[in-house]
């Protein structure tokens, strides 16, 4: 198996107020992953993923990006590495306007002009932006501004993209465009990491879960797998896909002989076959 | 953000909570005026003595001292630039001023610890302050910690993009924080905007005098208290004119 590109052992993190955070997380993220971290609000998910670039130095425990452990570099060099896309864009825009805000992170990892100018152009382009170059990034919409936080982070490449609740609070069409994106990526060869309480995004888009319950780790596997376990992710207030609660309940009834279903099209082909049993019984 | 520790609220069960508000802000009060109105060193340090005294038995002293660690700073830069600004390099005019400034952010963080924002409230609308401004005056200590997590979010984000909010010279790392107050800025009004309005819809407003939950009123130790505070400015006036 190859090497992980983020390493986390037995990380403990304690916020100054107090609050232990992380009780204990190990996991490993290998080059080309789309994993997904769900969990209820106060479980730890973004703690978790603020030590991936060592905005947050683990209170004990290591954490190795790519054989660096965070604890000795600084969170400028990791974030070449590591990029984090954080839930809310009011936190982040700041520039005078749209092209200043993506060539923000690429003028302080000291990129040439030449190079600056073309990632930005790539990134307003990949992130239907362009018409907005010059605008203030506060004129944008809610969506749009979302979308500006993602391309700001693509524009300087980095191997592992973290993405903080990339679809809350977007309609259908921004959610299309984050799909589209997540395509993308994955076409690139991107490692992903997406904090999330969209089930049915991480259906669409995600290879690994890991639930994450008071500061631990519950569970870590194939989405399948997790996701179609419905009293374990009750546990951490996740509703599951509506799929998955359909095949419980015609499970429940004997119409059906498994409950381990998340997508619809695999249901779909049950459900006919039974049906067309029946309608052979019938004649 | 060490020095807003020193104005946040936090439960606690000790003699000093247990005062009426109204007590609590003459005793900051009497204490702030006589380190205004006299000048020297003894009074100062004396006054300093009191008050943490009285942080003592509100038993927050460590909150003091972790809020003293940015508190160095500005009684540094009050010291040198009195030590610099003043004709022949007066050490105890620095001193004293330097020490009036912790005389008095003593006091008042004393005060802060130890009132819960709605006894502030409700003190402030006992001495008839209208309840628009008494409000504003507790929703502003509602979101000290609010405040100090969005500084965190957003220093966050910027370190996540690779700007370093520490690299640089005094000028350098100044200008460093123009990166941070702008979306700071700009959140808070956004925020406050919301609030306004949800207070609207809340019915904020609909009478003048609501009714109050918290009702105040003042023991023996308050009274006690009180003329203890109004006493003591009148002797260490009547020592620093002897004494000057």
């Amino acid at each position: 198996m190859d090497t992980p590109i983020i390493r986390v052992e037995n990380v403990h993190y304690r916020y100054p107020s107090g609050i232990e955070a992380l009780k204990g997380v190990s996991l490993e993220i290998y080059p080309g992953e789309f994993i997904a971290i769900m969990g209820e609000n106060g479980s730890g998910k973004t703690t978790l993923i603020k030590h991936f670039n060592g905005v947050l130095k683990p209170s004990k425990g290591h954490v190795v990006v790519k054989g660096i452990d965070t604890g000795e570099t600084s969170v400028a060099e990791l974030s070449k590495i590591v990029g984090i896309v954080f839930q809310n864009p009011d936190h982040q825009l700041f520039a005078e306007n749209v092209l200043e805000e993506i060539a923000f992170p690429l003028k302080n990892f000291g990129f040439s002009e030449d190079f600056i100018k073309r990632r930005v152009e790539w990134a307003l382009k990949i992130m239907d932006l362009e018409k907005y170059s010059n605008k203030s990034p506060y004129m944008l919409s809610i969506g749009e501004r979302k979308r500006l936080t993602i391309a700001a982070v693509l524009a300087y490449d980095p191997e592992v993209i973290v993405l903080d609740e990339p679809t809350a609070g977007q309609d259908y069409l921004q959610k299309e465009k984050i799909s589209e994106i997540m395509n993308l990526l994955r076409l690139a060869g991107k490692t992903v990491v997406v904090v999330t309480h969209d089930v049915e995004f991480v259906v669409e888009h995600i290879d690994r879960v890991i639930l994450m319950s008071n500061g631990h780790i519950i569970a870590d596997g194939k989405t399948p797998e997790i996701l179609s376990r419905i009293e374990l992710i009750r546990k951490t207030r996740i509703l599951p896909p509506q799929i998955t609660r359909l095949a419980y309940l015609l499970y429940t009834k004997n119409i059906i002989s498994t409950k381990y279903f998340i997508k619809t099209d695999e249901i779909i082909g049950t459900l006919l076959e039974i049906l067309k049993d029946k309608k052979e019984e019938m004649r | 953000m060490e020095i807003l520790q020193a104005f946040k609220y936090t439960r606690k069960d000790t003699l000093i909570d247990r005062l009426d508000p109204r007590t609590k802000f003459i005793i900051s009060t009497s204490l702030t005026l006589t380190s205004l109105l006299c000048f020297s060193i003894t009074i100062q340090t004396i006054l300093l003595l009191i008050t943490l005294l009285l942080v003592f038995v509100s038993k927050r002293m460590i909150q003091w001292i972790k809020s003293l660690k940015g508190l160095t700073v500005l009684v540094a830069l009050i010291f040198i630039l009195n030590l610099i600004s003043m004709p022949g390099f007066d050490v105890l005019y620095s001193s004293i001023m330097a020490l009036r400034f912790l005389v008095i952010t003593a006091s008042f963080s004393l005060f802060f610890l130890t009132t819960t924002p709605d006894d502030l409230a409700a003190a402030l609308e006992e001495i008839k302050v209208p309840r628009e401004y008494s409000l504003l005056f507790t929703l502003s200590f509602r979101f000290v910690p609010t405040l100090a997590s969005d500084v965190e979010i957003i220093s966050d984000a910027l370190k996540s993009r690779g700007f370093e909010l520490e690299k640089g010279g005094f000028i350098q790392r100044i200008k460093n924080y123009a990166y941070l107050l702008i979306p700071l800025i700009v959140y808070e009004i956004r925020r406050s905007l919301m609030i306004a309005e949800a207070l609207e819809a809340r019915a904020f407003g609909a009478t003048k005098k609501p009714t109050r939950i918290t009702k105040l009123d003042m023991s023996i130790y308050d009274y006690t208290l009180i003329i203890i505070f109004l006493v003591i400015p009148l002797i260490l006036y009547h020592i620093a004119s002897i004494y000057p």
